[in-house]
C-alpha cells in the first residue's frame, strides 16, 4: 500500500518538477513570478489535443508539436505582455502576468470550448507490479520523459553558450549587458524553454487523466510555484525536489490523512518552509540562478 | 489624448446603461407570454443546460403551432448560472425583478437551487426544479416544486439495489465534496448498513479540481470493497472510472442520475462499461407520449433525449397547462401545480407530495457504449 501511494506521488511530483523548472527559470533570469505559466501549460496539453484529433498527427510528433507551440506562446508573451513593462516596477510586471493568465484561459475556452475534452486514448496502460510496487505504463512514460527534458535542459545550461550567458544574466542582467550579451535574446531563449517544459507537462497531465480543460492550469500553476519555493526559488535541481516533495506528500497525505486535505498539505508544506527556511530546501541566498 | 478616450468610454457606458433600463418592464398588454429557465449553459455541466433548453423549446414550439396560450406565443429566456451557486442568485433577481417572467424551470444543480430559492419565494414565482437535495423542499419555499426525486430517495434506491438486487456486502464510496455528494454519502451508508452491509471506506474529491484520484482509489483498494458508489458528475465519473484499472480496483461501480449522459461514455470509453445508476427516464419505458417526445426531439435535434430533458420537458408542459388551466399569471401556475393529479407526464404521472414529486427509480447500465435499461431492476 505505501508503495503504491510512494509510485503515485512520483508520478504526479514529475509532473510538478517539470511545471516548477520552467516556472522557477523565468524567476531566475527576469524576477517575475509568472502566473501565467499554469495557462502556458495548459495551452501546450491543448495544442497536442488538436496536433491529435484534427492533424491526426502520431503522438510523438504531436508532443513535440504542443512543446514547440506553446514556446511560440512564450515567447510572444514575453514580447507582447512582459517586455513593454519590464522597466517599470516589478508589481506591474506581476500585475501583467495575472492578466495574461486569464486572457490565455478565455482564449482557450473560445477555442476549444468551456467544458472536459476527452483526450484520445494515446498509450495502451499495462500495469506492472514487482517486489510489491504498482506502477502503470503511464506513469513510466511520465518519469522517464522528465529525466530526458532534465537531462537536457541541464545541457542546455551547464555546456552551451547560450546557458553560460543564462547564468550570467540570471546573476546580473546590467553587467551582462555591458558584456557583450544580448539578454532580449536571453530572456525571449529562457521563456521558450520554460513554456515547453510547461507544455509537456500538461500534455503528459492530459494523457495520464484522458482529460484537457481550460482550468486545467489554474491549480498546477500554484503548486509550481509553491515547489519552486519549497526548493529554492530559483534553482533548478530545487524545483525538482520541490515537485517530487509535493506531489509524494500529497498522494501520502490523501492516503493516510484524508483525501478531502491533499490540497491543503502543499499549502501547509509552504508554511513550514517558509518559516524553518525561507530562502528553500536548495537556495543560497545570491548565488548563480537559471 | 488620454481625457477623450475616458470620456468616450464613460458616454459608451451612460448610453449602454439607459438602454438597457428602457427595454425593460413588463407589459401586460404584449402578445407573448414568458417563461424562464436558469440552467448551466456553459461549464462542465453545459451539457445538462443545453438538453434541457432543447426540450423546453420543443414544449413550447409544440404549443405555439397549436395556436399558444389565449391567442398568445409563449417565449423562452434562458439564464446562465454557470453551475456555480455564486452566479445564480445573479441569475434569479433577474428573473424575479422582470414581470413578464411568469413561471422558472432551473437550475439543475442542488447547490444553486439552494442559493437562489429564497429570491424567488419572495417573488412569488413558481418554480419547477430538477435538483436533487432534499433540503430543497423542506418547507420553506412553497412556490417550488420538484420534478426529481430526492438525493435520499436516491441514495437508498440504490443501497436497497447493491445489497438485495447485486447482493453485494462491502461498499465503497467516493463523493464530490458538496451538498450533493455529502448529502448521497450519508444516506447511502445509513440504507446499506441498516440492511447489514458495511461500508468499508468513504473518500471525497472536490468536482472541477479533482482530476487524480490514484491516492483515492488505493487507498479504497486497500479496504476491498466489493462494489463502489460514486456521488458525483459525468466528468469525474468517467476519470475514476479509467483510473480505477490502472490502480488494481475492479469491482462494478454504481451512481446516480448526475452522471446520466452520453458524455459518460464519450469522456470514459471502454471504463464506464458496466456501470449502472439510477435515473427517471428511459426511452424505453413507455408512458403516454414518451415515443412521440422522444421522436420529435430526435426529428428536431437529431439526438436522444436524456432523463433531465425529459423531466424539463413535463416541466414545461405543467407551466402550460396551468397558465391554460387558471390564467397565464405567477399564482395562476402555482395553484395548478398545487392541485395536479397523475398529469401524464413523458417520464410517468406526476403529482405532488409536499412540493415533492411521486415517481419510482429506473436503472440504467452502459452496454456497448450505449445507455441502456438494465435487466436487474430493483422490484
Amino acid at each position: 500500500m505505501f508503495m503504491e501511494h510512494l509510485s503515485n506521488g512520483i508520478a504526479l511530483g514529475s509532473i510538478y518538477a517539470l511545471t516548477a523548472i520552467g516556472f522557477t527559470m523565468v524567476y531566475g533570469i527576469i524576477r517575475l513570478i509568472n502566473f501565467a505559466h499554469g495557462d502556458v501549460y495548459m495551452i501546450g496539453a491543448f495544442l497536442t489535443y488538436t496536433g491529435l484529433t484534427l492533424f491526426n498527427m502520431p503522438i510523438a510528433l504531436a508532443f513535440l508539436f504542443g512543446m514547440a507551440g506553446a514556446s511560440i506562446f512564450g515567447i510572444a508573451i514575453a514580447k507582447f505582455a512582459y517586455s513593454p513593462v519590464f522597466k517599470a516596477p516589478k508589481i506591474n510586471l506581476f500585475l501583467s502576468a495575472v492578466g495574461m493568465g486569464i486572457f490565455l484561459e478565455n482564449f482557450a475556452m473560445l477555442i476549444w470550448g468551456p467544458e472536459t475534452q476527452s483526450f484520445p486514448n494515446v498509450i495502451n496502460n499495462k500495469v506492472f507490479s514487482f517486489l510489491g510496487i504498482r506502477v502503470n505504463t503511464i506513469q513510466l512514460i511520465i518519469l522517464g520523459t522528465t529525466i530526458v527534458l532534465v537531462a537536457i535542459l541541464t545541457y542546455i545550461v551547464q555546456y552551451t553558450r547560450i546557458g553560460r550567458a543564462m547564468r550570467c544574466v540570471s546573476q546580473d542582467m546590467d553587467v551582462s549587458r555591458l558584456m557583450g550579451i544580448n539578454t532580449n535574446k536571453i530572456v525571449y531563449f529562457t521563456f521558450g524553454l520554460g513554456s515547453a517544459l510547461g507544455a509537456a507537462a500538461g500534455t503528459l497531465v492530459a494523457i495520464y487523466y484522458k482529460a484537457a480543460y481550460p482550468m486545467m492550469g489554474y491549480v498546477p500553476g500554484l503548486k509550481a510555484f509553491i515547489a519552486a519555493v519549497i526548493g529554492g526559488i530559483g534553482s533548478i535541481p530545487g524545483a525538482m525536489l520541490g515537485g517530487i516533495i509535493m506531489g509524494v506528500s500529497e498522494s501520502l497525505g490523501a492516503g493516510y490523512i484524508s483525501s478531502g486535505y491533499r490540497d491543503a498539505i502543499a499549502f501547509i508544506i509552504l508554511i513550514i518552509i517558509l518559516i524553518l527556511k525561507p530562502e528553500g530546501l536548495l537556495g543560497k541566498g545570491i548565488k548563480e540562478k537559471v | 489624448m488620454k481625457k477623450n478616450a475616458f470620456i468616450a468610454i464613460m458616454l459608451i457606458l451612460v448610453v449602454s446603461l439607459s438602454a438597457c433600463s428602457g427595454g425593460g418592464g413588463g407589459n401586460s398588454n404584449s402578445t407573448e407570454l414568458y417563461i424562464a429557465s436558469a440552467n448551466p449553459m456553459t461549464g462542465d455541466s453545459a451539457q445538462f443546460g443545453d438538453m434541457k433548453v432543447k426540450a423546453i423549446e420543443l414544449a413550447l414550439d409544440e404549443v405555439n403551432k397549436a395556436g399558444g396560450i389565449d391567442g398568445k406565443q409563449v417565449k423562452l429566456i434562458v439564464g446562465d448560472d454557470t453551475g456555480n451557486p455564486k452566479e445564480a442568485p445573479n441569475v434569479a433577481q433577474k428573473f424575479a425583478g422582470d414581470n413578464k417572467v411568469l413561471a422558472v424551470i432551473g437550475h439543475w444543480n442542488s447547490s444553486c437551487t439552494l442559493a437562489a430559492r429564497g429570491i424567488y419565494e419572495a417573488a412569488g414565482i413558481p418554480v419547477i426544479t430538477d435538483s436533487v437535495n432534499k433540503q430543497i423542499t423542506d418547507g420553506s419555499t412553497p412556490h417550488l416544486y420538484r420534478i426529481s426525486l430526492t438525493d435520499t430517495t436516491q441514495a437508498k434506491n440504490l443501497a436497497q439495489y447493491a445489497y438485495n438486487v447485486l447482493g453485494k456486502k462491502k461498499a465503497a464510496i467516493l463523493f464530490t465534496a458538496n451538498d450533493f455528494g455529502t448529502g448521497l454519502k450519508n444516506d447511502f451508508t445509513e440504507e446499506f448498513e441498516g440492511l447489514g452491509g458495511k461500508v468499508v471506506a468513504s473518500e471525497t474529491y472536490f468536482e472541477g479540481q479533482s482530476k487524480d484520484f490514484s491516492p483515492q482509489l488505493t487507498k479504497i483498494k486497500g479496504e476491498n470493497p466489493d462494489i463502489m458508489f460514486v456521488a458525483g458528475y459525468y466528468v469525474e465519473t468517467a476519470l475514476i472510472a479509467q483510473q480505477a484499472g490502472p490502480a488494481g480496483l475492479n469491482v462494478p461501480m454504481i451512481g446516480t442520475e448526475g452522471i446520466s449522459s452520453d458524455e459518460l461514455i464519450k469522456l470514459g470509453g471502454d471504463a464506464v462499461e458496466g456501470i449502472r445508476f439510477a435515473a427517471f427516464f428511459h426511452k424505453d419505458v413507455e408512458f403516454p407520449g414518451t415515443k412521440e417526445f422522444v421522436e420529435s426531439f430526435r426529428a428536431k435535434y437529431n439526438k436522444e433525449p436524456d432523463n433531465y430533458a425529459a423531466l424539463a420537458y413535463d416541466s414545461a408542459k405543467l407551466i402550460l397547462e396551468g397558465m391554460k388551466q387558471n390564467g397565464a399569471t405567477r399564482d395562476g401556475i402555482t395553484k395548478y401545480l398545487q392541485e395536479v393529479k397523475e398529469f401524464p407526464g413523458v417520464a410517468g404521472p406526476i403529482s405532488f407530495e409536499n412540493n415533492d414529486v411521486t415517481r419510482s427509480i429506473l436503472i440504467l447500465e452502459v452496454k456497448d457504449g450505449q445507455i441502456v435499461l438494465s435487466e436487474d431492476q430493483l422490484n
